[in-house]
C-alpha cells in the first residue's frame, strides 16, 4: 500500500517534535527515516502507524485522505510495526506473543492455536524467518526476538512493515541478514520503512530516504548514490570534530586486572587494562557485558577468579571501599543505576558520598562535567539525557582515579553530547586513568579504543587491534572467529 | 475420634477461606493489581452473606449477596487502581478499613451490637457430620473455582491477556490488549473468589462475627508466595496454612498448650515461610 | 488536564467524601446535617472536646510521623498498629516498675521501653525483608496478627495484674494532664505528650534534610538501585528506616499510657495505627501537613464519639478510608503526554 504524509505536525506541549514532515511510502521500496535521536524520526512512524495522531496534516493511505487513523484502523489496512522495545512478554513462549491481542478463539474465549500455528509456519518457510516458538521470548537472542515480531506482524497479514530502529543493538552482521529479509517482503511487493541513524545501512540497503533534523524534514528522494558523508552532513548539519584517540601509553604498568573471573554468565574472563589506556569491550548487548560492570564495580561477587587493582586485590571489597581505592565506574543503564531521577542535580553528583566539603564538591563536579544548565537544585529528570549522563560521568571522575569502568556512555545520547562525552574520556586516559569501555557503538570503540576485546556468551573470544575490518569484528561478535 | 481424623476434617473445613483468598490474589496479581484487602473483602462477603441469608430467609440469597459485596470491594480496588492510579497499598489499606468499619456498622444498625448478627441458618446438611462437612455449597464452589482458574489461565484468551497485563503491560497494550479492562475484570473476579471464603465462614459457623476472618486474607497471601502464583501449587499451601488452624483447634485438647500459644504459630509459621519463599524467589 | 479540573478533583472527592458520611447518618435514622452539626460542636465547641481533639491528634501525629519516616525509604510500615500495641504493654509494665525513680528518670525510661520494644519489632520486618527480601507489608501485617496473639499471652503469664491488664504506673512515670493549665480541660485525656507530637514531626523532617543518613534514607526511596550503585548502602538504610519508624510508632504509646490510662489494657490503643497510615498520607510530607492531617482526624474522630449514641462511630472510620481513597486517587501528579 502505498502511504502518504502530508504537512505532519506534531507537539507535545510546548515541544514540537516534527514539523510540517510531509513523505511518502511506496510499494516494493525499502525507506529509510534517517536522523539522529530526537530528530522525530520515531514520533513520525508512531504517526504512520497510527499510535498517535497528529496535531495537524494528514495521511494519505490508499488514496483516502485521513486526519487520524486510530491503530485498529492501520491494524486493517494491513499497517504493521516491529517495535524496538516493550512489545514482548518475557515469559510467553513465541505462540503465544503470536497470538496475544489477536487470539484465535472457539466458544468461552478457549484459544484455538492450530491454524494460527500452521500459518506462522508457513510464513516462516516463504519469507525464511527461523524462530522456535516452543522457547519464552526472554531466552531468545535480541535477533530470534525481532524475528519474531516481523512473524507476528505477518502472520497477521501486513503488507506494510514499519521497523522502529531495529538494528540499534545488532551487529552489522545481523542488521544485513534482516535487511535481506526487508528485501525478500519488498520484492514481494511489501512497503517497508526502517527508522534509523546508521548512515551505512541506508546507503547500502535502502531504496529511498527521507532526513530529518530536529523535527524537520531536510532531505526525501533516492539513496542510490548518496554516500555516508552527504548523509551525515544533511543529518547533522555541521559534521561533529572527530575523537581523537590519546596516544597509546608506552610501558605503562597494569592498573585493572581480571583473572580468569566468572559468575553466572560470564566465564574465565581475564583482561588487563594499563595507565593510560583505552580497552574497548565489544560484543552484542546481553553477552555478559552487564555482569562485567557488575562485577568489577563491586554490585555482585565473583564465583571464581580474582579481581585487582593496582596489585592489590579488590575481592570483598564494596562499592564505597572500590571507589576509594581509585576505581570509577558508569553504568550501562542510566535510569536504573545511574541516576535517582527524583533526585537534585546536586544529590546526584554526590550520591554515595554526602557530608564533609560536599556542597564545593557538587560545584566543582558540575563545572567539570560541562552539564548546562549549570544549576544544582533542579532536579535531575529535568536535564536532558545528555547532560544526565555528564553527571554520571562527572561524579565516577569526582575523586582521583586509577581506572574507570564504563559502558555504553553515549547511549541515547544526542550527538553533541555523544561527542563531549567521548572527549572527556580520551582526556581521562591521557591524564593516566586506565579505562575500560564497554559499548555497542562500533564506531566509538573503534575510534576511542586502542585495544579491543570481544565478549561472547560470557567468554572472551577475540582481542584484535582497533582498525580491524568491521565484517571480521562483527564474525568475531557473533562467535564467529574465536581467536 | 481419633486427633488425626480431627485433623483431616478440621483442615478441610478450614480450607475453604484460604483456597478462595489464595485464588483471587492468584488472579488479581497476575494480572498486575496488588490486593492486600482480600481480609477486608471475607469481611464484607462474610457481612452480606448474613445480612442477605437474614432478610430472606435463604442461604443461597446469602451466598449470592455475599460474592456480589466481595466482587463490589475488589471492583471498588481495581478502579482505585487502575483508573484512579492510587498505589495499590494504600488503596488496600483504605478498603480494608472500609471493610472492617462497614461491619461494625451494618451490625450496630440493624441488630445494635458490634459483635456478631443473629444465627444465620446456612444450608440443610445434606448428610451427617464429618461427611457434611464435604459437601458445603460454598466448598464446593471453591472446589471447582480452583479448577476453573488453571483452566482460565492455561487455555483461555482471558488468561493469556491477564498474564500478559500483569507481566508486560506495555507490550499488552502495543497488541491492541485493553489492559485496563482485563485488570478490572480480573480484579473483580478476585473479589468474587475471595467471598467465597467469607461465604463459607457465615454459613458454616451460622452467624456474622466481625473477627471471624481471623487474618485469612493475609495468611494467604504467604501461600500464593510459596506456590508461586502458579494455581495449583498455591492452592495446595493454603491447604497447608488451613492445616495450622485445624491444629489450633484439634490440638492443646491433645497436648497442654496456652491456647494463646497456639494462636500464634499461624503466623509465626507464615512469617517463616514467606522469608524463605523470598529469598528462593531472590536467588 | 485542564486547570479547572485539576482543581475540580479534590473539591469533588471531598463532596463525595461528605455525602458519604450524611449518607451513613442517614442510614442510621438521623438527620444528616444536624448530626454533622452537633458532632462538631461537641468535638470542637468546648473546651473537653476540644482536649480529647488534642489527645488523639497527639497519638495520630506520632504514629503519622512513624509511617513517613518509612514511606520516605519506600516502604510500607502496616505494623505500626502492632508497634504501638506492644509499646503500649512495655510502657505499662516497666512505669509500674519504677516507683522508686524520680519523675526525670521514670519517664524516659518508661518511654524509653516502649520506644525500643516497638523498634525492635520494627526491626524484624526490616531485617526480614533485606536479609531475605520478605516484602515489608506482608511480614507487618502478619507481625500485627502476631501482636494481637502474644499480647494476652503476656499479660496472662506474668506481665499483667489480670489477663486484661498491667498494674498502674508510677506516679513519677506519669506525664501531667494539660488541665493542669486550665479547669477547663478537667477530665480531658490530653497530656504534656502533646509536646512529642509537635517536636517529633519536626526533627524527624530535620534528620530527613540535613543529616547523612536521613538523607540517604530519602534517596533510596526514590532510587534504590542507583543507590546501591553509587555504594549508598542501601540494606543499612532500610533496616534504619523502617527501625525508627517503629521508634517512633513506640512514642505514640506515652500519650496513651504514660499520659493518660496510667495502665496498659487490651485493645486501648486499636485502630491508632491505622489512623496513622491515613494521616500520614495525608500529611503530604511536611511537619506542618502531619499536624494539620492529625487535628483533622482527631477531629473526626471525636465527632464520631459525641455521635456515637444515635450513630455508630465505625461511621468515621469508613469515611478514614473514603478520605485515604480519595488522596491516593488524586495526589498522583497527572503525566502529561
Amino acid at each position: 500500500m502505498r502511504i502518504e504524509a502530508r504537512g505532519l505536525t506534531k507537539r507535545y506541549g510546548d515541544v514540537v517534535a516534527l514539523d510540517d514532515v510531509s513523505a511518502q511510502l511506496t510499494e516494493g521500496r525499502i525507506t529509510a527515516l534517517l536522523g539522529e535521536n530526537g530528530a522525530g524520526k520515531s514520533t513520525l512512524l508512531r504517526l504512520l502507524a497510527g499510535l498517535s495522531a497528529p496535531t495537524s496534516g494528514e495521511l494519505v493511505l490508499d488514496g483516502v485522505a485521513r486526519a487520524r487513523v486510530s491503530p485498529a484502523e492501520a491494524r486493517r489496512l494491513g499497517i504493521g510495526v516491529v517495535h524496538q522495545h516493550f512489545s514482548l512478554v518475557p515469559s510467553f513462549d513465541g505462540l503465544k506473543n503470536l497470538m496475544l491481542g489477536d487470539e484465535p478463539v472457539g466458544p468461552l474465549g478457549v484459544l484455538r492455536p492450530g491454524a494460527l500455528l500452521a500459518r506462522a509456519e508457513r510464513v516462516m518457510r516463504d519469507v525464511g524467518l527461523e524462530v522456535d516458538l516452543g522457547l519464552p521470548a526472554e531466552a531468545l537472542s535480541v535477533g530470534e526476538r525481532q524475528r519474531l515480531e516481523i512473524l507476528r506482524v505477518l502472520v497477521r497479514g501486513a503488507t506494510t512493515l514499519l521497523f522502529d530502529e531495529p538494528t540499534a543493538t545488532q551487529t552489522r552482521a545481523e542488521a544485513a541478514r534482516l535487511y535481506a529479509v526487508m528485501r525478500r517482503l519488498a520484492d514481494d511487493g511489501a512497503t517497508v520503512a526502517v527508522v534509523t541513524h546508521h548512515l551505512d545501512e541506508v546507503s547500502a540497503h535502502a531504496d529511498e530516504v527521507v532526513v530529518l533534523r530536529r523535527g524537520a524534514r531536510v532531505f526525501a528522494g533516492e539513496a542510490r548514490g548518496l554516500t555516508t558523508d552527504e548523509l551525515a552532513r544533511l543529518a547533522l548539519g555541521a559534521a561533529p570534530p572527530p575523537v581523537s584517540r590519546p596516544p597509546p601509553p608506552v610501558d605503562a604498568p597494569v592498573v585493572l586486572a581480571l583473572d580468569a573471573l566468572g559468575a553466572g554468565r560470564l566465564v574465565d574472563v581475564s583482561l588487563e587494562v594499563r595507565r593510560g589506556e583505552i580497552v574497548g569491550v565489544a560484543g552484542v548487548d546481553g553477552n555478559g557485558q552487564d555482569e562485567l560492570v557488575e562485577l568489577i564495580a563491586g554490585l555482585a561477587a565473583p564465583a571464581r577468579g580474582r579481581l585487582s587493582l593496582d596489585g592489590a586485590p579488590l575481592d570483598g571489597l564494596d562499592v564505597a571501599a572500590r571507589r576509594s581505592r581509585g576505581l570509577g565506574v558508569v553504568h550501562g543503564d542510566r535510569h536504573a543505576l545511574g541516576i535517582v531521577a527524583g533526585a537534585s542535580v546536586h544529590d546526584n553528583l554526590v550520591l554515595g558520598e554526602l557530608g564533609g566539603d560536599e556542597a564545593a564538591r557538587a560545584r566543582q563536579r558540575l563545572v567539570a562535567s560541562g552539564a548546562s544548565p549549570a544549576r544544582l537544585d533542579v532536579p535531575i529528570s529535568a536535564l536532558s539525557g545528555g547532560n544526565q549522563q555528564k553527571v554520571v560521568l562527572a561524579r565516577a571522575l569526582g575523586r582521583p582515579l586509577r581506572a574507570l569502568v564504563v559502558a555504553h556512555p553515549t547511549r541515547g545520547v544526542d550527538a553533541a553530547a555523544a561527542a563531549a562525552l567521548r572527549a572527556r574520556l580520551a582526556e581521562v586516559a591521557l591524564a593516566g586513568c586506565a579505562v575500560l569501555l564497554v559499548s555497542a557503538d562500533l564506531a566509538e570503540l573503534r575510534a576511542l579504543s586502542h585495544r579491543l576485546v570481544v565478549l561472547c556468551r560470557g567468554r572472551v573470544t577475540a582481542a584484535l587491534p582497533p582498525d580491524v575490518d568491521e565484517a571480521e569484528l562483527g564474525r568475531a561478535m557473533l562467535g564467529g572467529a574465536a581467536a | 475420634m481419633s486427633v488425626a481424623v480431627a485433623l483431616v476434617v478440621e483442615t478441610v473445613r478450614m480450607s475453604c477461606p484460604y483456597v478462595a483468598c489464595a485464588l483471587a490474589a492468584v488472579v488479581t496479581e497476575r494480572a498486575g493489581v496488588i490486593n492486600v484487602a482480600l481480609e477486608g473483602a471475607l469481611v464484607v462477603s462474610g457481612l452480606a452473606t448474613a445480612v442477605g441469608a437474614l432478610l430472606s430467609g435463604s442461604a443461597l440469597v446469602g451466598l449470592v449477596a455475599g460474592v456480589a459485596a466481595g466482587a463490589a470491594l475488589c471492583a471498588g480496588h481495581g478502579v482505585a487502581v487502575v483508573r484512579g492510579r492510587a498505589d495499590a497499598i494504600v488503596s488496600s489499606i483504605a478498603w480494608n478499613l472500609i471493610a472492617f468499619a462497614l461491619a461494625r456498622y451494618v451490625l450496630r444498625v440493624l441488630w445494635g451490637t458490634a459483635s456478631s448478627s443473629p444465627r444465620v441458618a446456612g444450608f440443610a446438611a445434606p448428610a451427617s457430620p464429618p461427611l457434611a462437612t464435604l459437601t458445603s455449597p460454598a466448598r464446593l464452589a471453591t472446589a471447582l473455582a480452583a479448577g476453573a482458574v488453571a483452566w482460565m489461565f492455561a487455555r483461555t484468551r482471558f488468561g493469556l491477556r491477564a498474564d500478559a497485563a500483569g507481566e508486560a503491560p506495555e507490550a499488552a497494550r502495543a497488541q491492541g490488549v485493553d489492559v485496563a479492562r482485563v485488570q478490572l475484570v480480573a480484579a473483580t473476579v478476585a473479589g468474587a473468589l475471595a467471598a467465597l471464603g467469607g461465604a463459607h465462614l457465615v454459613l458454616d459457623q451460622h452467624r456474622f462475627e466481625v473477627g471471624m476472618s481471623g487474618g485469612r486474607g493475609f495468611l494467604a497471601l504467604a501461600a500464593v508466595l510459596v506456590g508461586r502464583h502458579r494455581v495449583g501449587p498455591t492452592a495446595l499451601a493454603a491447604v497447608g496454612l488451613a492445616g495450622l488452624d485445624a491444629a489450633q483447634i484439634a490440638l492443646p485438647a491433645a497436648v497442654k498448650l496456652p491456647p494463646e500459644l497456639v494462636l500464634a504459630v499461624p503466623y509465626v509459621a507464615a512469617l517463616v515461610i514467606v522469608a524463605v519463599a523470598a529469598r528462593r524467589q531472590r536467588a | 488536564m485542564t486547570l479547572v479540573t485539576r482543581h475540580a478533583r479534590p473539591v469533588i472527592a471531598a463532596a463525595l467524601v461528605l455525602t458519604l458520611f450524611n449518607l451513613l447518618v442517614f442510614a442510621a435514622g438521623e438527620a444528616p446535617w444536624r448530626a454533622l452539626v452537633t458532632g462538631l460542636e461537641g468535638s470542637l465547641g468546648t473546651a473537653y472536646g476540644l482536649g480529647q481533639v488534642l489527645y488523639k491528634a497527639t497519638s495520630l501525629a506520632i504514629a503519622g510521623a512513624a509511617f513517613q519516616v518509612a514511606y520516605r525509604a519506600g516502604l510500607f510500615n502496616v505494623g505500626i498498629e502492632g508497634q504501638i500495641a506492644l509499646a503500649a504493654l512495655a510502657a505499662g509494665v516497666v512505669g509500674a516498675r519504677l516507683g522508686w525513680a524520680p519523675a526525670w528518670i521514670a519517664v524516659p525510661v518508661a518511654g524509653g521501653a516502649a520506644v525500643g520494644v516497638a523498634a525492635g519489632w520494627a526491626a524484624l520486618a526490616g531485617w526480614l525483608r533485606v536479609r531475605f527480601g520478605a516484602h515489608e507489608v506482608i511480614t507487618t501485617i502478619l507481625q500485627n496478627r502476631l501482636a494481637d496473639a502474644l499480647l494476652p499471652l503476656a499479660l496472662a503469664h506474668g506481665l499483667g495484674e489480670t489477663g486484661v491488664r498491667t498494674r498502674d504506673v508510677a506516679a513519677s512515670a506519669a506525664i501531667p494532664r494539660l488541665s493542669v493549665l486550665s479547669h477547663a480541660l478537667a477530665g480531658s485525656a490530653a497530656s504534656f505528650a502533646v509536646l512529642l507530637a509537635l517536636v517529633t514531626p519536626w526533627l524527624i523532617d530535620r534528620w530527613e534534610r540535613r543529616a547523612k543518613v536521613g538523607r540517604e534514607v530519602g534517596l533510596v526511596g526514590l532510587g534504590p538501585e542507583a543507590c546501591r550503585a553509587a555504594g549508598v548502602p542501601v540494606s543499612s538504610r532500610l533496616l534504619v528506616a523502617l527501625t525508627l519508624s517503629g521508634a517512633v510508632a513506640g512514642l505514640t504509646a506515652c500519650g496513651a499510657v504514660l499520659g493518660y490510662k496510667g495502665h496498659y489494657e487490651l485493645g486501648m490503643t486499636t485502630g491508632v495505627g491505622f489512623a496513622g497510615i491515613a494521616v500520614g498520607l495525608l500529611g503530604r510530607g511536611t511537619p506542618l501537613g502531619l499536624l494539620a492531617a492529625a487535628l483533622l482526624v482527631g477531629a473526626l474522630q471525636q465527632t464520631g464519639l459525641v455521635l456515637n449514641a444515635t450513630v455508630p462511630k465505625e461511621a468515621t472510620d469508613v469515611l478514614f478510608g473514603a478520605v485515604i481513597l480519595a488522596v491516593a486517587t488524586t495526589g498522583r501528579r497527572e503525566v502529561t503526554r
